[in-house]
């Protein structure tokens, strides 16, 4: 056995071990071995009694170089230029294998330096298996369309991985029996995921078994794939231990509809008060009234359960996206990672592939051009020139990382349980997903559009300060100035004036996208979910003129910033409906924070009145005591924050302190 | 046609049916001494001031002709007697410390905010709803905006203490959908003292409105002290089975939003609650109430 696997296998580090059997093979065949020899030598998992296995938080074995699905920097878990997280656990093993694993990812070469430091080049691409074709054909029947792949190594490579599954399953099922688990349990898994699922029992069985094989990412369709199997049985146990486990496990999410069926209100019942999977309602115009109860009271349970999305305009937005899709293929979306579009088990969306750090961009033309400029229009007219060239990089920085992602990073289990990698005959990262797309955020989108309404205000239309009298203020952050600041108008507030910005400019910038194609073939999407990023990204930037101070989190959605939803919700929502949401294929997300009192009584209404007017998608954040409470020591953070009283409503900052209290008090009361 | 408007509130839910805009007029020819919008009282256009906002900057000062503001000691003091309705120290105050309260508005200034929310009335079932102050104290301005939301489709409310000329409600009311009627006091000598006018005609406009077979939401303030008191618990019961159209009764417990507004225009309020009615105690007048009526008592739903 070469010298480097037997280190490895010495180590008790099979991946690794796997990956160094055979050098001189192809990247595809080494992935595929050290997958297989992972599978081999993973525990099983404990049974905890429930009637799902695995269940509860996954045992991945005390490796420290571990397979990943969905981050692709595997097996250099971070990024470029920092310490990938094998590299310490293996250190303490041996020194010497560290460093050999870390000569394959300087080797590999998986990634590259972003071109721009405002490009922030990311690692994730969620996914989600085909478990409908698994559950229904079993991986005994993939093994035969494997035979039929030309590639050597790739034929072998795949059946390497079955292997490997059928020997960690092989055991699960021995220890299951030993422990004397349920019977029904060890009956289904004889059955599933290799054979055929033959009722709902063994379909939710295999589907939480495929989860854990693609480590916990999404569920996919998890409704519309049940039904078929569905006969009125109680599944409501099983839903919700299915829930738990990629809710323990920090897994992402799942989609409910637009075929609303009972599967579907269990979907909804079971997801109440959990956080994960992030469960996304696809809304027609026509859903039942029973299903908007059920995805209410959801919501009404706190933790932003279901986020709300427009079936009609997501539809319209993916003929955009791929044109030659059929409509059953475009009837398989599902939200993965936290709102990133993709096809249920067809598609290779690449998110998120990156950020461009679109504040960044305009801090710095701001101070270099705003006093060169003779009117706003050539002020704004320049910064377009800014923003191309920061897409741009993006995009190809982006485009070199899926080059050398196809050519040094292959992933065969998504190879495995993706289509139609197997029939195409292509690694999941080499165009084999029938549908390929990168998708990318942006940061600050809403700060920008607001930093340009207040300059237009106060330098051009008011002429309240030169640029120089501007800029020195803001860079000093004058208490008095960012008073001055917080009374310029502003998006959010269903202002024609100031939304026409908002509409010219997001037109302009998410149009950008259209002009590339990604490496893999399909479309550039852009997006405006931030996931974590908006703090990050907010440490880069200095103060701008939305108000913002130094280092402050950049805005979170496409609605108004923090604060400045002062003219209540449908106001704000309408002004969303201002923005180019169309061309925004990677989810225009919208965060909506509403009091909980008056979200009983309109939350539907406004969600249906958004979304009639084109708006995509919503995530809902009911205030609470604690808001209030915050609102009463940070009052600037909560400007928007409306309380009622009696059969009045208004801004809890502009009561007295005695009324504010009186206020936080009955909250507290009630609540 | 312009009326003088103190806000136009978008997103208002506890002004009848759905999600609501409601427009605020100026004026009311009641005096409650418990009144939740002290600065709707007066029809005249105000200026507010907000010491706690006030940096005394003193750009007021030099901005306005009247001499209504001046510097003493460093710190800004306004005399409202000398304003004179000149509003140039508002335009001068950066800081939001001043304010207009009030101003002049067309029919077509007001539905152009109203229309913007017609997404929302059509998914929530809502529309417009005309209060005050008491929006019959300008009833031209009022029957105008209700024809106009009328003709292009919009369902409209108004909030009343139903104090007005009957043939002009009479008139009006073919352009009202729902009425929200307050019912303040049932004894008509405490209604005098409390509201500065007797009840009569208030309840023959009821009356009136109920024969015409429109449709009404009793409203009813309970302040402590004034009327949280079984005779008029009794008779606002009795008032609502003896009408045909009244939809239900829905109790609004006495808040003191009031007393922070009137200090903007330095209004003392004759009423001071000893405490807030809490929560449970509401409950019990909606119970209570139950009692003498076989329509449905509700509590403000905030």
């Amino acid at each position: 056995m070469n010298e480097k696997a037997k280190l490895f296998q010495e180590l008790n580090e099979p991946y690794a071990a796997g990956f160094f059997e055979e050098e001189e093979r192809s990247l595809f065949y080494r992935f595929s071995r050290a997958q297989r020899r992972y599978f081999e030598n993973k525990p099983v998992d404990d049974y905890r009694g429930g009637h799902l296995y695995p269940s509860g938080l996954a045992n991945w074995g005390d490796f420290a170089v571990q397979p990943e699905c969905a981050k692709t920097f595997n097996p250099a878990t971070g990024g470029k230029g920092q310490v990938p997280g094998f590299y310490e656990p293996l250190r303490i093993k041996s020194q010497e294998a560290a460093d050999i694993m870390l000569a394959v990812r300087e080797q590999c070469n998986f990634t590259i330096e972003p071109s721009e430091d405002y490009v922030t080049l990311s690692g994730y691409t969620h996914g989600c298996p085909y478990f409908e074709r698994i559950i229904a054909e079993g991986f005994d029947s993939y093994k035969e369309r494997i035979n039929k792949i030309q590639d050597f190594d790739m034929r072998e490579g795949l059946l390497d991985v079955l292997k490997g599954i059928e020997n960690y399953h092989a055991r699960g099922l021995d220890y299951l029996k030993s422990v004397n688990a349920d019977l029904e349990l060890i009956k289904a898994l004889e059955q599933v995921p290799f054979k055929p699922a033959r009722n709902i029992y063994e379909a939710l069985v295999a589907w939480n078994y495929i989860l854990y094989l693609d480590r916990l990412d999404n569920l996919g369709m998890i409704d519309q794939g049940l039904m078929p199997y569905y006969n009125g049985e109680d599944i409501s146990k099983e839903l919700r231990e299915l829930f738990e486990n990629i809710n323990d496990n920090e897994g992402w999410s799942c989609s409910v509809g637009p075929i609303y069926t009972e599967v579907s209100k269990e979907c909804l019942k079971q997801v109440k008060g959990l956080r994960r999977p992030m469960m996304g309602l696809r809304v027609l115009q026509e859903m039942p009234s029973d299903v908007w109860e059920l995805a209410l009271e959801a919501t009404y349970a706190g933790g932003g359960q279901p986020a709300f999305y427009n079936e009609k305009k997501v539809q319209e937005m993916l003929k955009e996206m791929f044109p030659n899709a059929p409509l059953e293929d475009r009837l398989r979306f599902s939200e993965v990672g936290c709102t990133e579009t993709s096809l249920a088990g067809m598609t290779n969306t690449g998110g998120i592939d990156g950020n461009l750090n679109l504040a960044l961009i305009f801090e710095r033309y701001m101070h270099e051009q705003l006093p060169k400029a003779a009117s706003f229009e050539e002020f704004y007219e320049g910064f377009l020139t800014k923003a191309k060239t920061g897409v741009d990089v993006l995009v190809t920085d982006v485009y070199e990382n899926h080059r050398r992602r196809a050519l040094y990073l292959p992933n065969p289990m998504r190879t495995l349980m993706i289509d139609d990698c197997i029939d195409k005959g292509l690694d999941y990262n080499a165009k084999g997903a029938r549908y390929n797309a990168t998708l990318t955020s942006e940061s600050g989108m809403i700060n920008v559009i607001d930093s340009m309404l207040a300059i237009r205000e106060l330098i051009f239309d008011q002429k309240k300060f030169t640029a120089e009298e501007f800029l020195k203020l803001l860079t000093n952050e004058d208490e008095h100035f960012y008073d001055v600041l917080k009374t310029c108008p502003h998006y959010g507030v269903d202002d024609e004036e100031n939304d026409e910005l908002a509409t010219k400019f997001s037109m302009f910038f998410y149009d950008l996208y259209k002009n590339y194609e990604c490496y893999r073939g399909g479309p550039c999407i852009p997006s405006s979910h931030q996931f974590n990023r908006h703090p990050k990204e907010g440490a880069k930037v200095g103060p701008t003129p939305d108000g913002r101070h130094a280092g402050e989190a950049l805005g979170d959605s496409i609605g108004a910033l923090s604060g400045k939803s002062t003219n209540g919700p449908t106001a704000m929502l309408l002004s969303a409906t201002k923005l180019d949401q169309d061309n925004i294929y990677g989810i225009p997300v919208l965060n909506l924070s509403i009091n909980r009192k008056f979200a009983q009584n309109s939350l539907k209404a406004l969600l249906q009145g958004y979304m009639s007017l084109g708006g995509v998608q919503v995530q809902i954040t009911l205030t609470s005591k604690e808001d209030l409470l915050d609102a009463l020591e940070h009052p600037e953070k909560h400007e928007d924050l409306v309380v009622r009283v009696g059969g009045y409503s208004e801004y809890f900052n502009k009561l007295t302190p005695d009324l504010q209290k009186v206020i936080v008090e009955r909250t507290l009361h009630e609540s | 046609m312009e009326g003088t408007v103190f806000d136009v509130s978008r997103y208002c839910l506890d002004d009848g049916p759905g999600i609501r805009t409601t427009v605020f007029l100026k004026g009311c020819p009641l005096h409650c001494t418990w009144c939740h919008n002290p600065e709707s009282l007066s029809r005249s256009i105000e200026i507010g001031f907000d010491e706690e906002k006030c940096v005394n900057c003193g750009a007021c000062v030099q901005a306005c002709s009247n001499g209504a503001h001046k510097m003493i000691n460093g710190k800004h003091a306004f005399d409202r007697s000398k304003s004179e309705g000149c509003t140039a120290c508002v335009e001068a105050c950066e800081y939001g410390a001043l304010t207009m309260i009030g101003k002049k508005m067309s029919v077509e200034d007001v539905m152009k905010i109203v229309e913007r929310d017609r997404p929302f009335y059509n998914s929530s079932g809502g529309g417009m709803t005309v209060s005050g102050g008491e929006c019959l104290y300008q009833p031209v301005f009022t029957e105008s905006l209700l024809s106009e939301a009328k003709k292009r489709g919009i369902s409209t409310c108004i909030e009343t203490s139903g104090y007005a000329s009957s043939k002009k409600l009479r008139e009006l009311a073919k352009y009202v959908d729902i009425f929200l009627f307050d019912c303040k006091q049932m004894n008509s000598a405490t209604h005098q003292e409390v509201t500065g006018v007797s009840n009569e005609l208030i309840l023959n406009n009821l009356k009136m409105l109920d024969c015409l077979s429109k449709k009404i939401v009793l409203r009813l303030p309970i302040i402590p002290g004034i009327n949280n008191e079984e005779e008029h618990f009794r008779g606002v019961g009795e008032l609502a089975d003896s009408l045909a159209h009244v939809l239900y009764l829905e109790v609004l417990p006495y808040h003191p939003l009031g007393l922070s507004k009137a200090a903007l225009i330095q209004r003392k309020m004759p009423y001071e609650a000893t405490e807030i009615p809490k929560s449970e105690t509401v409950n019990q007048w909606v119970t209570e109430i139950q009692k003498y009526t076989k329509k449905q008592v509700i509590r403000s739903k905030s």
